[in-house]
Order: C-alpha cells, then structure tokens, then sequence
C-alpha cells in the first residue's frame, strides 16, 4: 500500500505536465491557424524551457546561453531537410571541407535526432566552463557563449547564409509531433531531477561547498545536466525550424533569451513544474499581449510596437521583488491527496536555497 | 545604563538558540569585560547589540533605545563597533579609512583636531598615513580599527577580540590603549578570550558559557569567590587583581 | 601617421575606459552587473537626436541630464526593491529593466535607426604634433580624458569618492561606520549617469546615428573590460577598458578584413577564458587591490 502510494507520488508530477501538454496540443490540433501557432510554438517554449531547468533548476545556476542550444538544432534541421536541389543554390559557395552539406538528406525525425546531438556535442564542448563556474560568473560566461555562437553564425556568411534568412525547410513539425516530445521531455527531465546524479546536484545548490565536502563531484553533476540540458534545447531548435519553415539568425539572440527567462523565471527555476507553466502561462501572455498591440482590444487602433515587451519587462521586474521564486517556488504540481504522503521520503524536502533571497 | 541586557535570547534562524537568558550592565566611564571560552555566546551577544540577530525574548537596550526598535541604528545609539575582522578597507589608505571613521559627523573643524589626536595616539598611523591599508600588520590595522572607532565620538565603544592572533607585545599595547581610554573617561564593553589581562585591566568582568549564560560577574576579588567560575576557567581571578 | 594613429588607439581607450567604469562602479557599489546600462547610453543619444539642431555643448548638457533622471527612475523603481537579492537575480533585472527602456524608445521616437548629421566642426582635420589628426579623435580623447581624470579625482579626493569605494569592497562595515545606502548608491546610478550620457556624445559623433540598441555594443565593451581588468577595482576595471579600447584599435588596423568579422567571437572567447582561469581578472593581483 505505502509503496503503491510512493509510486502514485513519483509519476503523479509528470502525468500531470504531460496532461497540461497534451490539453495544449488539443487546442493545437483542433483550433483555428492561428490557435494552433500559438499552441505549437507554446508547446516548443516547453521543451525548451524544460531543457533549461534541467540544468538551471538543478544545479541553481543561471544560464543566459542555452538559445545558442537551439540554434545549433534549428541550423541542423535546416541543412538535414531543406530538398538538396535547393540547398545546392541557397549554399553555392559552401568551403570545400564542408561540401558533404549540401548533400546530405534526411527525414524530419532523423533531422530531430541529429539536431540533438549536434546541440549535445556543443554542450560536451563548453562543458568544462560551466562546472568550474558559479553564480554570477556562470551567468557572464554563458551569455558570452551566446555572443560567440551568433557572432559566428551572423558572419560565417558562406555556410550560415549570415543575416539572410534560412528558407524552405519543410514542415515536419505538428501539435502532436511537438507534444510527444514535450512530454518525452518531461519524462527525462523527471528521471533526471529524481535519479542520484540529479539528487546530489540538487544537494549542492543549497550549499556548494558543503556538497563538495560531502564528496559530490558538483562540477561533473553540472557537466552531465549541462549536456542533457543542451540535448533537449537542440530538440526544441529542431521543432522550431521544423514548424516555421524558414528562420533567421535574429532568433536567436537576446530577445529569445529574454523571452525564455521570463518563463523559467515566472514558473520558479527550482521547479519542473514551474517550467512547464511558466512557457504556458508567458506563451499565452505574449499572445495577448501581441493582439492588444496590434489593437484587437482597443478597437483595432494599433498602439506602437514595444508595448508588448514593456509589459513582459514589467511584469519580470515584479515578479522578481514579489515572488523571487516565481508561480510554483520549489513545489511541483500534484495529485490531490499524494501531497502529504510524497512529502515523507527524503528527496521531496526541499527548502528554497538559503543563500538568495 | 549606557548599556543594559536584561535576560536576553538570541537565536539564528529557527533553530540554534545561541544566546539563553543572558543580563549584562555597562555604567558610564566603566570598563567592563566579557570573557569566556570560544562558542560561549560572546559574539552572538556583540551582533545582538548591533542589532544583527533578533532578540527573540528579553531586551538589549542601548542608552535607552532598545535595539529590537525598527529605527534602531547602531550609529546613532552611539555605539562604535570594532569587530573581530577589524573590518579595515584595504583598497582604502590610512588616512582615508580613518576619515571614513567621521563620516556621520557634521563638526569638521573638531574632525581635524580628533583625528590629530588620534595620530598622536598612534604614531604608526601618522607614518603610514598615504599607504595603501592592506600593507599594515594585523597590530597596526587593529590600531588603526579602533582609532578609526574613536572618531565616531562613540558613547559605547564596543572591541571584539582585539587582541586576537597578535604578538604579545603589541597584545601589551592595545591593553595600554584601552587602560588609557578608561582614564578618559570612555565606556568600553570589551569581549576578550584572553581572561587574565581582561581581569586585570576591568572594573567589572562578566564571565560568559555556552550558551550565553552569565556564569558570574563583578570585580576580580568578586569572581574569585564564585566556585564555578574558578572551576570554569582554570584559576581565581582574586589571584590576577583589580587595576592599579 | 604615428601619431594619428596613437591619437586614435589611445582615444579608443580612453572612450572603452569610461564605458568600463559605468559596469565596474555599481557592480562594486551593489553587485549589480548592470544590462541596462546600454539603455543609459541610448537615453543620452536621444537627447543628441533630439537637440540636434542646438549648440553641441547644450546637446551634451541635455544628454547628461536625460541620462542621470533614467539612472536614477531606474534605480528607483527596479533596482531599490531589490537592493538585498543575489547577483543574478539583479543581473536578470536589470535585462527585464534593459528591455523596458529599449522598448518605450522604439514605441516613441526611434522605431528605427535615425541620422543625426555630424557637427561641421568635427569632421574638419587639423595639425597636431605635426601630423594630420582628425577633430573627431581629439575630442574622443580630449572629452573621454576629461571625465576620466574627473572620476580619478572623484573616487581619490572627496569624501563621497571615499565613502564609495569603501561600499564597493564591504558594504556592511562600510553601513556600520554610517556611510549610508541611500547616498551611495543613487550617487553611484548619478556618476553613471553622466559618464554613459558623455559615452553617448562621443558614440554618436562617431556614428552619425541613432538607434533603439545602440546600447548593445557600448554596453558589452564595458562588461567585457570589467570582467578583463578584474571588477574588484575601478582603477583595474578602467585599465581593462582602455587595453581593450587600444587592442581594438590596434587590431583593426592589422586584421585581415575577413577575420575583422569574428572580432565578437574572439573577444568572447578571451572573456571566458579569464573566468575560468583568472576569475579575479587580468590585471588584479592576487592578493593586493589597486583600487
């Protein structure tokens, strides 16, 4: 019975994010064009979101570079599935050594795949800065990481297209695609955050040096959600580009970023939870907010652009003195009923972390 | 009372109860000391006067103002802080770690004059007065926190472990300091681990044990005759005198 | 062609130095790695767009005064109620803070990049040194050298100089010698205030223009200098600055022009490095401040 009750706790947070998701997709599947861009796009923010608490929520580091994750599986999925005959005039001047680009071909679930990897490789990559680095100066080295990656991308004109848009990649994502890899994503995340690696980098969030002490490898423990983390960011790249079709290199840059800070920060980072529903609630939010400024409310006369983004950065700025730990705090959403039980085994006890506030 | 502490508790958080129940009185002009082994509570008792750790029962008031007041400040009780950590800025000179010791003061012309007073205190000061304050030794750093102190004009001056970590002949010279600051007419609270030269040089001392109970308190000769507290530190204070 | 060439290196300098003063001093004062920074630069640049057509000291003198009231509203509004949170959570702020600021210029005057014609006067060459210098770069380095030394003497000479740069190394002992938060710190947003609107002057002489993220690049020279020259001191921060200023010139003139484009990757990369390496930066001792 006390088993059965542990097992009910255990799985009861994911089914219900998975539940949360799948009602997205509904509305995706079923609703009108634009619904269902918001919905699929909502749904994209989850995985990526959800890729970033792995290694934000976790290890209670920020991280200001993961969209550099992103563009690694958009670009992938841009040169795995744009038809070879458009490819060969979109880059006619490829460098030699990189030739094999042009060339390749694969499907959309394929192209998903590799932009994971690929996103994987880069997060192996830089995986070594973000184990020796903390706090503030975490958050400095992984911005610049982002700089690097669209300074590169922005300028590497020959096998980028640089500022020009990348085009006809063809449409591989739907609600449902996105929704099964929400809710995988989901599944890793919470098989991460509850597995003993994920554990012992929650231990040395409340306390770093009292978790090296204890003998955790901190470093290593942020390495490993550091490269899972990317994983599931080259996904949502790679779901993106998939449902857009054509993307530009603008996208993913600070606005991006900013974008998806206000969610992880207005769900509450420490939670997973919190990531699920703060890339709903801000999906939903910026939504509104872009009918209003275009003057759906105000009897279509458009206010000017930027209303939207003043409001995004003022409802940011309160949640941050207000609510510091966002909508959900460290707490996950769960089944009526199981919370007290859950509440019992030693990994659900969380305190907030002693040092912030 | 410049000082008065009156069954007190002090806890961190929710749950370690570093202080328990502790009274203490400073008198105008008195040199008063607290001595006791590490972990006794001593420090705990210094952040609760200024007003750091929430007195959770009893009270701590200082010249009348009680520290669990919002409006409390410790500046404006009066009471200068040397700490422990002599918190010396060391991107700052000498001279300008002592001229951050006036800060609040608005009477600059007196400034000049208390801040000569105190380089005639302190010779070493005035030698090294355009140097960088990281260059000093821990001796002349501790002079330089409590000249720096002085400047506040403090109705309590409040040392933390001054001589902590020094060779014993400058350990002699802050002793000498603070003896001469009693003849001034100064009231000290001085928390010291160094319990013989403490008792020697106090009007009362205040023998503290973990955690934060008064074990015994008054002159020497008083607290030679109290069992426990010759018990708890090794020796009779009646042995080591009152000053003079 | 010597001398034009250091007229120009050093000006850069000192123009990188000044942009790395305005991160350096509230990240000392507050811990705060201040984004929003680039947005104080815009301010005094909306000011040189819109009196453009007056004298340009009054410009600049009106662009001093634009960028010091939306230092110190920021402060007010964003920044006081969170003078206790940790460093990230302010970094995060001062994005959200960033973005607000960059958004009310696009939705009022600068929905896209406007020109503001050069002064005549700046575009006229003249014999200095017996070489041919632009009036451009004399007065990068003139105006930047200027407010430099005036910060120098600020920090080194005053009482509030004292008081600040006692806050920036321990706020705490500093409070409890009754050196008030509430002087220091709007006095710190004040002196960014100005140093960003004189930034503005000289980025938009140079430019020509003006634009909604303008900020952006100032703004990430003054981090990247900070963080190089150690962000404990301003004395280390502003060397990091001017090096980088002087580098940047040095290496324009010397890369490869395919390679110029990569210049960001390159800087960033370094800036990493020294996080990783040498956290307490390139400059700064181990052990003693230069501050």
């Amino acid at each position: 019975m006390k088993n059965q009750n542990r097992l009910v706790a255990a799985v009861s947070t994911p089914a219900i994010l998975i539940g949360l998701v799948l009602v997205v997709a509904l509305i995706g599947a079923y609703g009108d064009v634009t619904t269902a861009r918001v919905a699929t796009l909502a749904l994209v923010s989850v995985v990526f979101v959800v890729g970033l608490s792995v290694f934000s929520g976790n290890s209670g580091v920020m991280s200001f570079g993961h969209v550099a994750f992103m563009a690694a599986g958009a670009y992938t999925t841009a040169y795995l599935t744009i038809p070879v005959p458009l490819k060969k005039s979109l880059f006619s001047d490829l460098p030699g050594w990189l030739s094999w680009l042009a060339d390749v071909h694969t499907s959309f679930p394929v192209a998903l795949l590799a932009g994971a990897v690929v996103a994987g490789v880069v997060g192996l990559v830089t995986a070594p800065v973000v184990a020796r680095l903390s706090g503030l100066q975490s958050g400095i080295a992984t911005l610049a990481m982002l700089m690097v990656t669209y300074n590169v991308l922005n300028s590497w004109t020959e096998v980028t297209r640089g500022s020009s848009s990348m085009i006809g990649i063809p449409r591989g994502t739907t609600a449902w695609w996105a929704f099964a890899v929400a809710a995988l994503a989901v599944v890793v995340a919470w098989g991460y955050r509850c597995s003993r690696g994920g554990l012992q980098l929650r231990a040395s969030r409340e306390d770093f040096w009292a978790a090296e002490a204890a003998g955790i490898a901190v470093g290593r423990h942020r390495a490993i959600a550091w490269v899972i983390s990317a994983m599931l960011c080259g996904v949502a790249g790679a779901l993106y580009a998939g449902y857009l079709t054509s993307f530009n290199v603008n996208g993913f840059f600070l606005a991006a970023t900013f974008s998806f800070v206000v969610m992880i920060v207005l769900g509450g980072y420490l939670s997973l939870s919190g990531a699920v529903v703060g890339a709903l609630a801000v999906s939903a939010l910026q939504e509104v907010l872009r009918r209003f400024q275009d003057g759906q409310f105000t009897g279509g006369s458009a206010l000017p652009a930027g209303v939207a983004d003043l409001i995004v950065a003022g409802v940011l700025l309160v949640v941050l003195v207000k609510a510091p730990y966002g909508l959900m705090g460290v707490r996950e959403l769960r089944l009526p009923g199981s919370r007290r039980r859950a509440a019992e085994p030693a990994p659900e006890a969380e305190r907030e972390p002693a040092h912030a506030g | 009372m410049v000082l008065r502490i009156e069954d007190v508790h002090l806890q961190y958080g929710s749950s370690v109860r570093a202080v328990q129940g502790c009274s203490l009185e400073v008198g105008e002009g008195e040199l008063v000391s607290l001595i006791g082994q590490n972990g006794a509570g001593k420090s705990t008792l210094v952040k609760g006067i200024m007003g750091e750790v929430p007195v959770a029962s009893g009270s701590i008031t200082v010249n009348g103002v009680s520290v669990s007041d919002k409006s409390y400040s410790t500046i404006r009780a009066g009471v200068s802080h040397v700490p422990e950590s002599r918190g010396i800025f060391a991107s700052l000179t000498v001279g300008e770690n002592l001229r951050l010791g006036a800060v609040t003061r608005k009477d600059k012309a007196q400034v000049a004059a208390d801040i000569e007073r105190e380089l005639e205190r302190f010779p070493v000061l005035r030698k090294y007065w355009s140097r960088g304050a990281s260059l000093l030794s821990g001796g002349e750093q501790q002079q330089l926190a409590i000249a720096r102190a002085l400047l506040l004009n403090p109705k309590l001056l409040l040392l933390d472990e001054p001589t902590l970590g020094l060779a014993p002949i400058i350990v002699d010279l802050i002793f000498d300091v603070v003896v001469a600051l009693r003849e001034e007419g100064m009231t000290i609270l001085l928390v010291e681990q160094n319990a013989v030269r403490s008792l020697e040089v106090s009007d009362r001392s205040y023998v503290l044990q973990a955690p934060g109970r008064v074990l015994g308190s008054g002159t020497a000769a008083e607290l030679g005759r109290i069992p426990a507290v010759v018990d708890y530190l090794g020796f009779s204070p009646a042995e080591v005198g009152a000053p003079q | 062609m010597i001398i034009e060439f250091l007229v120009n290196a050093v000006g850069l300098g000192a123009l990188y130095a000044l942009l790395t003063i305005g991160v350096a001093l509230l990240f000392g004062v507050l811990g705060l790695m201040n984004f929003a920074y680039g947005e104080l630069i815009l301010a005094g640049a909306f000011a040189m767009y819109l009196f453009r057509d007056q004298p340009w000291p009054f410009a600049v003198l009106m662009a001093i005064l634009f960028s010091v009231v939306v230092a110190v509203v920021s402060e007010r509004l964003a920044f006081h109620p969170l003078r206790d949170a940790d460093p990230v959570t302010l970094m995060i702020a001062s994005f959200a803070v960033s973005l607000a600021l960059q958004s009310v210029a696009r939705m009022t005057v600068l929905p896209r990049t406007k020109g503001v014609p050069p002064e005549s006067f700046l575009s006229h060459r003249i014999e200095f040194l017996g070489a041919d210098v632009s009036v451009l770069d004399l007065l990068t380095l003139g105006l930047c050298g200027v407010m430099l030394l005036g910060v120098a003497w600020l920090m080194g000479r005053t009482s509030l100089g004292i008081q600040l740069r006692a806050a920036a190394e321990d706020f705490r002992m500093a409070s409890s010698l009754g050196v008030k938060a509430n002087l220091v710190i709007p006095a710190a947003f004040v002196i960014v205030g100005v140093l960003s609107a004189v930034g503005a002057a000289v980025l938009v002489a140079r430019q020509g223009s003006v634009s909604a993220e303008m900020g952006l690049q100032p703004m990430l020279i003054g981090v990247i200098g900070a963080v190089l020259g150690g962000m404990s001191s301003l004395k280390g921060a502003a060397l990091g600055g001017f090096l980088l200023g002087a580098a940047t010139a040095l290496l324009e003139s010397l890369l490869p022009t395919d390679l110029i484009a990569f210049r960001d990757a390159f800087l960033f990369s370094a800036l990493i490095a020294v996080l990783v390496v040498r956290p307490q930066g390139l400059l700064s001792g181990t052990k003693v401040r230069v501050s």
